[in-house]
């Protein structure tokens, strides 16, 4: 286990470096400075700028360099914690990720939790009544929820229940005056606000799970030892929870490595319609700006929490399944 | 092949799909004469002018006609010889509406039959239908060209792996398939997006980064199929008797993997689909006014009374999206051998 882990390790060392510098790539080799884009979007302020300034602030921000000084550069700062300054900001990344991390969190935890929540009931009704109408009508519904794109769910959603019904809000985190709240309200107030973005990104990943829940339980109700179970005359619902679905979860360990990307990708789009101030929302605006060094350290940060993902997964594996360990 | 496209058409699932592209595919083509704000046929000063010929990529094919060249030379040449300005009979597609023009007086009408917006306008006074059916094109032609990118590449690289094996494989092809999985691939493709210069943010450097971004998966089928092929007994023998890697690739190889890679190329079509609708969406793909479903959809974030703009951009997105991963499940099943009688 520790050669395969060690090995493991090394290969997602290489991996990392490698995708830093395809990041460092597609950002340096861009046409363009972050200041020419500034120079286009207001020609006044071109003619404003005097060359020397210009001069300058490349200067400053090491864009004279050659790239592979630069990319020593930042890999360096990167391996020691700092991230660099925002252009748009003025201030350290580190801090305006740190700013932007809780909320993004609470919201994926929160999908997380919904996605678990409604797809696994679904998914085990459906394994144990498998060909009754309820297994062949969320079947489909959920066949067409796979094709439904997130922004589209999002947009009807407010319209639905934004819009029309005025139930729900689809702006922000907080409500007006928030700060004033108590404890408790502050906290029920922010779930208020997380529904609807958070149910979005959870249908997304809903038809995955369920079906997954459901195939997983068809496979292990036919393993001989659930046979023996019910033979020795455990029945109903100690030989469902105890021996069905206690070995059907394990594959669920593997599905973090695999939701995760997708979640990190699917808040960009969600923070962004629903204006809530997470890292999606700040990866796109950062994208307008060409804010380098904060698109440089999302995506890094994005490929490290799949790669975290990915070893979690092992690890997990290793802890939940006894037979893995003896590799 | 036949049986193939037989049992695809005896399937509800996938005969639906067919029907869906084969529309989608009809209107893409014939947008001109579906939407447009120009007379197709006239009638004025008993002359008769078929002017959707103007209209068509296939007019290339016909002479210009006689009417429109001397139009061309000499505009007034018609109201002279009638002596009226409009002419006494013509017709005009069943959405006369441009996808680009802006009509002021129809600023955010919603649908209606007698004023023929089928499916209302947006905030700028355009028609959402008309705008619905020349994006058609686009989409349709990102999804089928990004995925075929993707599919030379990844069979490429997968195919080097796959073949070769060893330390190009786990050095060179492995590395590269990790390193792109490890990117969320939107994330990749919204980066790359926004550092082209959005003069040149058009469908067609769509297509490429939708194409560089997505090989990922066909990579790996190829090299997986490849692994198994290479020690299947009459590879070896093609061994044997000296053929080269080359022909091995071509003759033996490739033919018999198409399958999968076949049924992942069908998925890639509805993903490309959504990425570039995705990136339109969020206003770093298809440039307004030239329309996409994305774009399209995006204008209701700035007026949210405007129902019809949210509903009707989605569905269409939603509807070609299904129809292709109806097609690729039905496509798996018929070309496995097993599933087939």
């Amino acid at each position: 286990m520790a050669l395969f882990l060690g090995k493991k390790l090394i290969s997602l060392l290489v991996t990392f470096i490698l995708i830093t510098m395809v990041v460092f790539a597609v950002v340096k080799f861009a046409p363009g400075t972050p200041f020419s884009v500034f120079q286009a979007s207001q020609e006044k302020a071109v003619s404003r700028m005097a060359p020397s300034d210009y001069q300058e602030l490349l200067k400053k921000y090491d864009l004279d360099k050659p790239m592979l000084v630069q990319y020593r550069k930042w890999l360096l700062s990167l391996l020691t914690g700092s991230l660099g300054e925002s252009f748009s900001e003025r201030r350290p990344v580190s801090s305006v990720i740190g700013e932007r991390l809780p909320p993004t969190l609470f919201l994926n935890f929160f999908t997380l939790f919904l996605m678990l929540a409604i797809s696994v009931p679904i998914g085990a009704l459906s394994a144990l009544r498998k060909d009754s109408p309820f297994d062949k009508v969320s079947g489909s519904v959920l066949y067409g929820l796979y094709a439904l794109p997130s922004f589209w769910i999002a947009v009807l959603m407010i319209l639905f229940f934004g819009v029309t019904l005025k139930v729900l809000p689809f702006f922000g985190m907080h409500s007006d005056g928030a700060k004033d709240f108590g404890a408790i309200r502050y906290t029920l107030d922010l779930f208020y606000h997380a529904f609807l973005p958070a149910l979005c990104m959870a249908l997304g990943g809903l038809a995955f799970l369920s079906r997954f829940t459901r195939s997983t339980l068809l496979e292990v109700m036919h393993q001989d030892y659930v046979r023996t179970a019910k033979a020795k005359g455990v029945g109903g619902k100690k030989l469902f929870l105890d021996h069905i679905l206690r070995s059907a979860l394990i594959p669920f360990v593997t599905l973090f490595g695999l939701i995760l990307p997708e979640m990190v990708a699917g808040s960009v789009i969600i923070e962004s319609v629903f204006s809530w101030p997470g890292l999606g929302q700040l990866y796109l605006k950062a994208v307008y700006t060409r804010d380098y060094p904060v698109i440089m350290a999302e995506s890094v940060l994005g490929a490290f929490l799949v790669l975290l993902g990915s070893v979690l997964t092992d690890l997990g594996y290793f802890a939940a399944d006894p037979r893995t360990r003896r590799r | 092949m036949k049986a193939v496209f037989r049992l695809l058409v005896k399937r509800k699932g996938s005969r639906f799909a067919l029907i869906v592209i084969a529309f989608l595919f009809f209107v893409a083509y014939f947008a001109p004469v579906i939407a447009g704000s120009k007379p197709l046929v006239a009638s004025h000063g008993g002359l008769f002018i078929p002017a959707f010929r103007d209209l068509f990529p296939f007019n290339r094919f016909f002479k210009p006609d006689d009417i429109s060249l001397r139009l061309q030379q000499d505009p007034d040449w018609l109201r002279q010889k009638s002596g009226a300005d409009l002419p006494k009979f013509f017709l005009m597609p069943p959405v006369p509406y441009s996808p680009v023009e802006t009509r002021l007086d129809d600023i955010s009408l919603p649908p209606g039959l007698r004023n023929r917006h089928f499916f209302g306008c947006d905030d700028n006074g355009r028609d959402i239908l008309s705008r619905l059916v020349h994006g058609t094109k686009n989409s349709l032609l990102v999804g089928f060209i990004a995925v075929g990118i993707a599919g030379l590449l990844g069979m490429i690289i997968g195919g080097v792996g796959g073949y070769y094996g060893g330390l190009v494989d786990s050095l060179v092809v492995s590395r590269l398939i990790e390193v792109m999985l490890s990117f969320p691939t939107f994330f990749l493709i919204i980066t790359i997006a926004a550092v082209i210069d959005p003069k040149y943010l058009n469908i067609y450097t769509l297509m490429v980064i939708i194409g560089l971004t997505s090989w990922t998966s066909i990579a790996r089928y190829t090299r997986g199929e490849f692994f198994r092929l290479r020690e299947i007994d009459y590879v070896q023998a093609a061994k044997v008797q000296g053929a080269g890697g080359y022909h091995i690739i071509l003759n033996h190889l490739m033919p018999n993997s198409l399958a999968p890679i076949l049924v992942t190329l069908t998925f890639g079509i509805g993903g490309a689909i959504l990425a570039e609708s995705g990136l339109s969406f969020l206003g770093v793909g298809v440039q307004p006014p030239e329309p996409s479903w994305g774009n399209v959809l995006s204008m209701v974030q700035k007026s949210w009374g405007s129902w019809w703009i949210g509903l009707f951009p989605g569905f269409m997105i939603f509807i070609s999206v299904l129809s292709y991963n109806l097609l690729g499940d039905a496509l798996r099943d018929a070309l496995d051998p097993k599933e087939r009688n």
